[in-house]
Order: C-alpha cells, then structure tokens, then sequence
C-alpha cells in the first residue's frame, strides 16, 4: 500500500494530527553514470541504517515457459559472488549485528539489510558483489532448486487456501504476465538450464534496472563516497528486454467454480475483481474504498454481514496493486449453518447500495483518518522507510511522494469513490471461488 | 571485508518512569518527544493458565472490548476507527493485555477507552454468542493449519495437565457451556490482579498521570491464586497426529530452558542464536542449505512465567523427517559435547546485540521492552546488565550452556503428518505414541 507522511494541504486533518514540517521526510538523490539511482534519507532515531536494493524484475517479466526466475534469483542471490564465499552473505551481516531478508513480487525484486550504522559499508559491498559478480553455478542452482520446491510445499501446497491465489489469478489474468503466481512451476524451474540462469541474472540485474535507498544514522557525504567506491566502477548495461505479456481487457465474464481442498475445516469464499493499476488516478479512490467496505470492525461488510446479519464469521477484502493492474480480492468464512452463495449475495447487495447511495462523509474521513496514522507508522522505521523511498521512485519516478502522497488521498472525494466502485465491481470483471472440504 | 571486530554502539534501555499508583496497579511512562503516535498499553498477571474454567479467559478478553456501560461494540469501534486509532486485546498463559494506538491528539480519549473497557464491561447476551460463534470458527481453522497443531501436542505433551498445556482458547465442546457468569468470574480475577499501565509517546507527563489517577480505579489487592507445579517428563518420546496426504511434516522439538534471571541466560541465548536462532544457524546451514530438507528451520526460547522452553520449529520434506530429526539431535549432541569455535561465538553476540538496536526505534518497541521489564519482575536496568553479559560472553561461559541445555534425553517431540509415510523413518526411537489433534494419547506403538 502505497503510504504518507503528512500535508498542511487540509486544515482539518493538519490540526487533528498535530503534524507539523518537522515530520517532513528530507531526502537527497543522485543517479550515477552507469545508471543506479541512489536515494539517502539521515534518520538518527536509533544508531541503525537500512540499506534496500530494489531491481525492477519480477515474475511478469519471465518467459512463461520459464517462470518462477526472479523468486528463485532471491534465493540464488545468498549463494556465491566472485568475492564472497558461498552461505556467507548472511553470516557477514548476522556479524556484524545486521540482519538481512528479500522479496520477490510480480514486479520487483528487493533486498533487504538493516544494520548498525557504522557498518554501512558491509551491505554496501555485498550488493555491488551480488549485482555484476554472483556466481551463477551448478552447485548453487541445484541447492535452491530444492529449497524452492519446499517452500512452495510450505506456502501454497500444503496450506488450506493455498492455491486460492493461483486459481484467481490464473483466470482474472488470463494470457497475460500476471496470470501465474511469482513462486512460479516447479517444473520449469526443474527444466531450466544454468545457462539459462546466467542470461536472466545479466539481463535483469544491472545498475540501470535498480534504485538503492538507504535511511537511518548516516553522514550522506561518507555515504556517497562509499556508494560511487562500490558501484561506480559497474558498466551502465543495455535496456533488459522483458518478455512481459500486456495485461487486456478482461472479457471471460464472470467465473464461478467450486474447489474441493480436504485440508480446510471452513468453507469459504474468494472473489476476484479486476482493480486499476498502482500508479493510474483512480487507484487512491479504489484504496479508500476497499477501506471503507473492509477495514477494521466498523467497516460497511464487517458490519452488515457479521455484526449485523450474522452470515460471516469473518470477512476481509485487500486491494493487490502492480504496476500494470491490480485486483480487490475478498475472502469470506460464512456463520454456521449459511450457505456461501447466500453470503455472495448479501455482499454483491453491500456493493449495489455502495454504487447507489455512495458513501458517507464520516467514512471518507475515517478513511483518510485511517490512512494518516498507517503512513506516520511506516515512516518511523528506517527499514519501511528505505522500501518506501526506493518503491516510489521505481514507479512513480518520485521519491518525494513520500511527503506529497497524502494530497492524493485528501483530494479523493465521495463521487469518486463510488465512481470507482461502479467502474471496477462488476459481476462480469470478476472470478469466484467456493472452496469446500468435500464434494457438495 | 573484515568487519567482525568492529564494536557494536551499546544498546541502552529506553528512559522510562514508573509510578506505583497502588501496591496493585503501576504506571510506566516512556516519553518520546519525536513521536507522533501514542501507545497505551494495560496489561494484568493473570492468563489463561489461570481460568477455573477452560476457554473463559479467551472469550472473556474478546469480550472486554465488545461492549461496556459507556459505549456499545458498534460504538466502540464507530469511535476508534474514525480516529484512525487501534483498540485490540491478547491473552497469553500468564497476561491479559488492552492495547490502544493513534494519534498523539487522542491520548486521553485512549485512556478513557481502555478504563471503559477494563472496569465496566457489559458481557452482552448477544455479544456473547456472537463472539462464541466467532471463536468456534477460529478453532476450526487452527485445526487445519499444521504448525498450530504440532505446536498444541507439543504444548500438550511437554506440560501434561499443567494449564500450559491446554490450547488457550480451548475447545469446542468447553467453549459451548461457557456463559454470561463465567465471563464475570473471569474478569473480576482480572480487576483484583497486579495491572501495569504503559504510555509511549510525546505526551505531557503530569496531565497524563493526573487523568489516568482520576479514570482508573483498581482494587488495591491481588488475590491471584499459585499456579500447578510444572510435572517434567523423563526421557524422550514422539507424539503423532496422523495427517494423511499431508505432502509435509510439520515437526516440534521441546526441552526445559532457563529463565531470565539465570545468569546461564545470557549464555543460553547465544548458543540458541548459533544452533537455530538466525539464518546462518548450524541448523538451517545443514537442513536447508545443505540437505534441502526445509525451506526453513528455527529455533526459540519461549517465555513463560514458570519456566522457559528451547523449542526447535520447522516443515520438512515428508521422506526427510528421520533424517531431519536425527541431524537435530546430532547438532544438539555436538553441542553438548563440544566448545564452537571462536568466530561463530562472536557472530552470534553480535547479532544478539545488534537485534536489541533494531528493535528500540519505535515507540512500540520501547514499550515492549520496558513492559517485559515488568511482566518478568526484572531490575530496571536489566537489560543493560544482559547486553554487558553477553558481550562478557566467552567459549566458557557458553560451553556451561551447552551441556544444561542441551543434552537430548528429555526432549518431547510431536509431528503432524502422515503416518505411513513417516512411522517407517522413526525404527530407531522408542515411544511413539499416536495422539488426537488436541495431543491426548490414542495409542503406543510398538518399537
């Protein structure tokens, strides 16, 4: 979710909060010749700094023969560079006091590394090793391929709803990039050659295609001289060529299927509309909205169909944004005793009223409420703070949104939100999914 | 890049005051004058170990928060979520906690909620079904998730019929007779226990304390009742749920630990840190990166009032499982018998000291680290002198450790999975018992 600090832009919410420009997130950024651009933000709350390095690779920009690449780059990245030894990269930083994690979604890959400040250099180096000089080979492709296999056992396989993304996704993005999961297939990743590794890594993996972002109890001037030592001397690369399938028009109509999955104990449900993309105008209206229906005890659907109605044990909705579209996903547990086709209906009614009438002034300004004290909570921690900085300026070519974000959502008004909501929760945009333990 | 010997800045435990309002109730004051956000946190001694009732203390907490004199759940909620603001409880085995956050504008909004709240709750009829129907679905789904049951048969068979044993929120068929009166009795063991009230952020301290002094008022006597001793198990035995087609064995592995007071402490999580605590642990060196048997594995010391538990965690491959809990017992063996080398000493005190820094930024965190000074009964500069132990640490001192905790007779281990996948792989242990979801015994296998 995209987050914010603070705006003097409303004077309501200015005087609510008590917000005031000392909580105004400074940054300096520069771009080196070979194409990095760095961000650096001094925060001495406490004497951490985190380093984030944030390439634009992810899941939609495999070969759909060979998908699964970029998640399995996060774990090949912990292998062995020309200058590290292998299951070393961990041990340098966990030395050191650090501690170190990345991720891999449809569109980027990150990584992670948060340590005492004075140790700035240590993460510095480790990813300007593993950017040009990781060692693309048999034995550490062959170890990760098997814990790969595990983890999408752990995570997918092996869960009750598991595979309920992967079954959405595979019908709302149909023919696109973003219709398999990032976890990828097992068997391609199986299939693949090292070869085939070692072109994806010098494809993707290039100063041009990342942006570093480091916060926390930093001199910027020592800073950028350890930055240009590390990185300066790496060539600037060609353009990566993405094999990116665009993402069309949805036009399936609405699906419905039942899947029977012996591991569950509750039925339940899971739709799936298609939502805009991150960075189009309509995607801060779409946000306040999916609070407005789903976010805390209050909420319209938490209301109407478990306080109120008693059909729903539970009901959640989150709006998954990526850069080249995004969806709202619901997931619903229904009371005992009540059927899933009667709780879809009640929320396709929650929706039909949301479109009619639109919503409150109350809830547009719980919303923005809301969303006031998340952003000044992410921005509190150097490490969220780094992945903020660098996320923005990937896609929105603006780091300073960190700051400037807030108008965005304080500009959102009712007519919009229920713009967006007729725009967006049609029947035929959408996948259903009712899950059961057995064979109705 | 050699970076091993660099110091780390020293941890220093956040400034806090505490004023004893009463000999039963504690405020703590952390201010942070660069905070915008508040946290509040009330937190009681008493748990779900101390129900008289199985399940009354989980539905009571939920309870506390649905509804009171004052205000309604709807209202409750109406309120706080258009304030931006976050009103939640917990309940552990030994704590009961209120916690609310927002913006440091509704402080004292905050604490009138949470005075609300904890002193004039309603324990609505209709609530009550509401949130037993709510409950009985949260069981459910902890019943098909496989870490939650291994981790309650390994609960289960470690504790015996210590309270520690029984799954918080009990089962279905206790949840079904509890009422309106059990809710009572619940919360007035609630009002009558030791309450410390946390306050972070940037607030002014005399205002703050002048209100809280005014709005709460908390019996002044603690009727809290002993808990059982704790019955430790002698020699070792596996507990398992016979999950068919699991595709994967979910697997627990418990063992007495020391408490925070022990000067072994210090020593005992380090070597913790070393053996399963980090990512480049002995045992996700060999389990994952070597065997590729787990996409991950862990080790803990769990915190609890009466004692401390070592617990190692994980999901294996199925045909890995005897090979994955041989290698564990054989690292706890190497252990046990052998002094690590010098450098793996160090990583894993530095990473213990740097996990302090990393976790003392926000306000929520100080609170934390102050309200565990209070839960365990801990010196205010306890943690001062912890970071100086553990810097202190040498070969010695951790070799001490090892050989306590880490010898491999008594330890308990439980495993979700299928049995026929899995009983063939474990010919070289004796005491099998196959048990229910909740880890009662069914039967003993014949080795």
């Amino acid at each position: 979710m995209k987050k914010i600090i603070l705006s003097l832009f409303v004077l309501f919410l200015a005087s609510n909060f008590g917000l005031s420009q000392s909580n105004v997130i400074k940054i300096e950024q520069e771009t080196l010749e070979n194409g990095l651009h760095v961000i650096y933000n001094v925060d001495k709350s406490a004497p951490v700094c985190a380093v984030i390095l944030h390439y634009k690779v992810g899941s939609k920009d495999e070969n759909p023969q060979r998908t699964g690449f970029a998640h399995f780059f996060e774990h090949l990245m912990f292998e062995a560079t020309n200058e590290i030894p292998r299951s070393s990269i961990g041990k340098y930083i966990n030395e050191v006091g650090g501690e170190l994690n990345a991720h891999t979604s449809v569109d980027e890959t990150v990584f992670e590394n948060m340590v005492p400040a004075h140790q700035i250099k240590l993460p510095l180096w480790i990813e300007s090793s593993r950017m040009r000089n990781l060692q693309v080979e048999k034995e550490g492709v062959e170890t990760q391929r098997a814990i790969v296999k595990e983890e999408r056992s752990n995570r997918l396989d092996n869960q009750p709803y598991g595979d309920a993304n992967e079954k959405l996704y595979s019908k709302l993005f149909k023919g696109s990039s973003y219709e398999w999961q990032t976890i990828g297939s097992a068997d391609h990743i199986n299939k693949s050659e090292v070869k085939e590794f070692q072109n994806f890594y010098n494809n993707f993996y290039q100063p041009n295609n990342a942006t570093l972002a480091i916060s926390g109890d930093i001199d910027v001037d020592s800073v950028k001289k350890y930055v240009k030592e590390y990185f300066g001397s790496i060539p600037k690369s060609k353009e990566p060529v993405r094999f990116e399938l665009p993402v069309s028009d949805y036009t399936l109509g609405e699906i419905k299927e039942d899947v029977i999955d012996p591991k569950i104990q509750l039925p339940a449900v899971f739709v799936a509309y298609r939502a805009p993309n991150k960075t189009d105008n309509d995607a801060y209206a779409a946000e306040l909205l999916i609070d407005i229906l789903s976010s805390g005890a209050s909420s319209r659907l938490n209301k109407k169909m478990v306080e109120e109605e008693r059909i729903a044990v539970q009901v959640s909705m989150y709006y998954d944004q990526m850069e080249k579209s995004g969806a709202f996903v619901l997931n619903a547990l229904p009371n005992q005793g009540k059927k899933l086709e009667d709780m879809l209906e009640m929320f396709d009614d929650e929706i039909a009223l949301l479109i009619k009438k639109g919503v409150t002034d109350r809830e547009l300004e719980k919303a923005k409420n809301l969303k006031e004290t998340e952003s000044i909570q992410q921005t509190k921690n150097v490490w969220s703070k780094a992945s903020m900085l660098a996320s923005y300026h990937t896609y929105y070519g603006d780091a300073q949104l960190i700051n400037n974000e807030i108008k965005k959502y304080l500009a959102v008004t009712k007519a919009d939100i229920k713009k967006a909501a007729e725009k967006y929760f049609g029947k035929k945009n959408r996948v259903v999914l009712y899950y059961y333990q057995h064979q109705k | 890049m050699d970076n091993s010997n660099k110091l780390i800045p020293v941890f220093k435990t956040p400034k806090f005051e505490k004023v004893e309002i009463n000999e039963n109730f504690d405020v703590y004051f952390i201010n942070n004058k660069f905070s915008e956000l508040i946290s509040i946190r009330l937190s009681s001694n008493i748990g779900t170990a101390d129900e008289f009732v199985k399940g009354e203390g989980y539905l009571t907490s939920k309870l506390l928060i649905a509804g009171n004199e004052n205000q309604t759940f709807k209202e409750i909620f109406d309120e706080t979520d258009f304030m931006g603001a976050s009103l939640n409880q917990a309940i552990s085995y030994d704590s009961f906690y209120l916690t609310f956050f927002s913006s440091k504008k509704f402080i004292k909004r905050g604490l009138e909620i949470i005075a609300d709240c904890i002193q004039k709750p309603l324990f609505d009829e209709n609530e009550i079904e509401k949130e037993k129907t709510r409950i009985e679905s949260e069981i459910m789904l902890d019943l098909s998730d496989t870490n939650f049951l291994s981790q309650q048969i390994l609960m289960k068979n470690f504790f015996n019929n210590h309270p520690y044993g029984l799954s918080k929120k009990g089962k279905i068929s206790d949840l079904k007779i509890l009422n309106k009166s059990n809710c009572h009795s619940f919360h007035s063991r609630i009002m009558q226990s030791k309450k410390s009230l946390f306050v972070a952020g940037n607030f002014d301290r005399n205002e703050t304390l002048e209100q809280i002094t005014q709005i709460f008022n908390f019996p002044n006597e603690n009727i809290l009742e002993e808990k059982p001793n704790i019955i430790k198990k002698e020699g070792r035995s596996i507990y398992l749920f016979n999950k068919e087609n699991s595709g994967q064995a979910n697997l627990r592995i418990g063992k007495s630990a020391t408490n925070h007071n022990d000067f072994n402490y210090p020593a005992l999580q380090v070597v913790n840190v070393l053996f399963g605590g980090f990512f480049m642990s002995r045992l996700n060196n060999i389990l994952r990166e070597e065997k590729g048997n787990t996409y991950g594995i862990a080790s803990l010391i769990s915190v609890l009032k009466q004692t401390n538990m070592l617990i190692i965690a994980s999901t294996l491959k199925e045909e890995s499982l005897g090979d994955s809990i041989n290698t564990i017992i054989e690292q706890m063996d190497v252990l046990s018998n052998e002094k690590v080398e010098e450098n793996e000493l160090n990583r894993a005190k530095q990473f213990t000291l740097g996990s302090f820094l990393r976790n003392s930024e926000t306000t929520q965190q100080q609170l934390n680290i102050i309200s565990n000074l209070d839960n365990f009964k801990l010196e205010s500069n306890y943690y001062d002198k912890y970071i100086n132990s553990v810097g202190n640490l040498n070969l010695d001192d951790l070799f001490n450790a090892q050989i306590k905790y880490y010898k491999t007779e008594d330890l308990i281990i439980s495993i979700v999975g299928d049995k026929k996948a899995i009983l063939p792989q474990l010919q070289d242990f004796s005491n099998i018992y196959i048990c229910n979801e909740y880890g009662e015994v069914l039967e003993k296998i014949n080795s």
